[in-house]
């Protein structure tokens, strides 16, 4: 037989095999995209060994890029706080329902999630484009033909859509995690519904709008299908456009800097308001 | 009924569906009187309760406070001061924002809000809790933080649901007690609900027993021990033994077996009834050592339990009685089961219920 062992060392084998694999399927990508990112692009080499900032310089020099990186902050940031508007209600509703209709809402919810992205964005095609329901009803109406079809607005649906349900389904469990006798308590207490909600829903549901909302924000920061199919070639954001300069332009390098960017926006805002609901939690 | 009442509900009915959870009950509170609402699970006390509060909204009935009609209106507008049983004290809000939260609804001015915090916080003696959030305190502290919250809005009532059944036995009885002193001390209508009839027998100025959605007695602690109105409060309130019977004579009482039961008052209905009896205030003799015993059986059993022997009897036929008697009568002993004895016990302690749970009364003494 043999010796024991250390704890410690027990500890770190079992540990190893998995740390191993996390490693290698996720360090090492991010470590090689790392080092394209620094190498120089080349029209006919394609991909030149370099040690150079410049694919970075050109991202935040040229104002196309910086405005491509602006277009998908915005309609990231809008749909998240239209996920919560929307949601937010909604997810109320369900958390406090005693209703066997409940289960049923839940489905409802969970449903779209079973689809992908890209078939969504294209059943909105068919609502939003030239010959959708959308231009029909107009023209029923008397209008003449319009289409909705490759316009930020298009794109804002399309990723409302498929993000309202990850948002509704976080904001319903940390719902349901308030105990419904405090908001009896403010109710006999004299809070109206109104007050009720300010002083006692919201405040005990921010962690949960923070989780949602970073959720939500990171998911349309990344977006691909839906401003593909509904933005159209005009309407850029960033995972597109990445995919357009690695893909088409086969240019590696500088695709590798656009989703170093892309990576570090999306946790720099999210560390960012992270920071902002714990402090206020803890304020209050 | 007097005019004194300071609250007062009046055929209040709550009805899910076609069953009842409350139906038709009628109550007065006097002013500064703690009444409480004692039952099994189910009996509709918690929910009655809640339709005061306005939790739940009433099928039917009023809810009367200074002559004013609450039933209709919100809870946020019925100044009521509700104790929860989980103190639902706010998680995110200090024990000063806790205690404050009903003034600031209330737009106070800041003055006025201080003021009343000070003295409420000096009420309940958690002055130096102030800055506290509700997870650092104990159990006990986090009642009173939930009592001052409620006190500090001077409520019209005071609504108590379960206020002791989070508490570990030993605070019990200080909690109870200190609710009880501020409960006199603001002059405060209170209704309390509890499923425990010792706490309901501590803190009452007057009980009120609910059973299946429906007020059996309203009385004091003696009135409802020594008079109950029908068996479900015998039964309840303390231990009864219900012995079903036919009375076949003005005070003969048949039990199923044949054994006969001389009673103490004469009656002028026949047939099926109940006769209760409590344990202790039936007498144990040995067989022979009183004559005439007003019943004889056997003792099937018994158990020292200090102060008292719990006996259980049969009687012949099968029917059967529990019964203590007190040890320091007979030294301690204890009689041998399948010893014979006989029983008596006084007119006052005997109740006779009809067939449909109604008390009977002596036709003469």
């Amino acid at each position: 037989m043999t010796a024991r062992r250390p704890e410690g060392l027990t500890a770190s084998m079992l540990i190893g095999p998995a740390t191993l694999v996390v490693m290698l399927s996720l360090v090492l990508p991010l470590a090689l995209l790392a080092r394209y990112s620094l190498n120089k692009y080349d029209r006919r080499t394609f991909m030149i060994e370099a040690f150079t900032p410049e694919n970075y310089l050109r991202f935040v020099t040229d104002p196309f890029y910086t405005g491509v990186l602006w277009t998908t902050f915005s309609i990231a940031i809008v749909t998240t706080l239209l996920c919560l508007l929307l949601g937010f209600p909604i997810a109320y509703k369900l958390a406090r329902s005693q209703s066997r209709w409940k289960s049923i809402g839940v489905l409802l919810i969970i449903l779209p999630l079973f689809i992908g992205s890209t078939v969504r964005a294209l059943g909105w095609m068919g609502v939003l484009g030239r010959g959708g329901i959308v231009d029909a009803l107009y023209g029923a109406l008397g209008g003449s033909g319009i289409s909705l079809l490759y316009t930020s607005f298009a794109v804002g649906i399309g990723i409302l859509s498929i993000n309202l349900p990850y948002m509704i389904l976080t904001l319903q469990s940390v719902i349901e995690g308030i105990d419904a006798r405090l908001e009896e308590a403010a109710d006999s207490l004299g809070a109206d519904p109104t007050r009720r909600f300010w002083h006692v829903v919201l405040p005990l549901a921010l962690p949960g709008i923070g989780t949602g909302g970073i959720l939500v924000f990171i998911l349309a920061m990344n977006a691909y299908a839906t401003p593909f199919l509904l933005g159209g070639a005009r309407f850029q954001m960033m995972a597109p456009m990445l995919y357009r300069e690695f893909a088409v332009n086969n240019n590696w390098p500088f695709a590798a800097a656009i989703a170093f960017i892309l990576m570090l926006t999306t946790l720099s805002l999210t560390a960012i308001s992270g920071l902002l609901v714990q402090r206020r939690y803890k304020a209050q | 009924m007097s005019n004194a009442s300071h609250l007062r509900i009046e055929g209040l009915t709550k009805l899910y569906g076609a069953t009842a959870a409350v139906e038709d009950v009628n109550l007065d509170v006097a002013q500064g009187e703690m009444l409480v609402l004692l039952g099994p699970s189910g009996c509709g006390k918690t929910t009655t309760l809640r339709l005061v509060a306005g939790f739940v909204a009433a099928t039917r009935g009023r809810i009367l406070v200074e002559g004013k009609d609450y039933a209709s209106l919100p809870p946020y507008q019925r100044e009521m001061g509700m104790v929860f049983q989980s103190y639902a004290l706010f998680p995110h809000l200090t024990v000063a924002q806790n205690v404050t939260f009903g003034l600031r609804m209330r737009k106070l001015p800041k003055a006025e809000i201080d003021t009343r915090l000070e003295q409420t916080l000096d009420m309940v003696k958690l002055t130096t809790m102030a800055d506290r959030y509700p997870r650092q305190l104990s159990g006990g502290q986090q009642q009173r933080v939930a009592l001052a919250r409620a006190l500090a809005i001077r409520p019209k009532v005071l609504l108590l649901d379960e206020p002791l059944s989070n508490l570990d036995a030993n605070l019990r009885q200080s909690v109870a007690r200190e609710i009880r002193q501020l409960q006199r001390a603001a002059g405060l209508t209170a209704l309390m609900v509890t499923h425990d009839q010792n706490e309901a027998m501590t803190m009452a100025d007057r009980l009120v027993l609910m059973n299946e959605g429906r007020v059996q007695q309203v009385g004091t602690q003696e009135e409802l021990y020594e008079q109950p109105l029908n068996p479900f409060v015998a039964r309840f309130i303390g231990h009864s033994n219900l012995v079903a019977g036919d009375l076949v004579e003005a005070d003969s009482l048949r039990l199923p077996g044949g054994a006969v039961m001389k009673l103490a008052r004469r009656y002028a209905q026949r047939g099926p009834h109940v006769l209760a009896l409590r344990p202790e205030r039936v007498r144990l003799h040995g067989e022979g050592d009183v004559a005439p015993p007003r019943a004889t059986a056997t003792v099937e059993d018994g158990t020292y339990v200090g102060g008292h022997v719990d006996y259980l009897l049969a009687f012949e036929g099968g029917a059967s009685l529990a019964l203590h008697e007190p040890t320091g009568a007979t030294g301690g002993t204890r009689r041998a089961r399948g010893e014979r004895v006989a029983l008596t016990w006084d007119a006052q302690n005997e109740r006779l219920f009809d067939p449909n749970g109604a008390i009977v009364t002596a036709a003469e003494a």
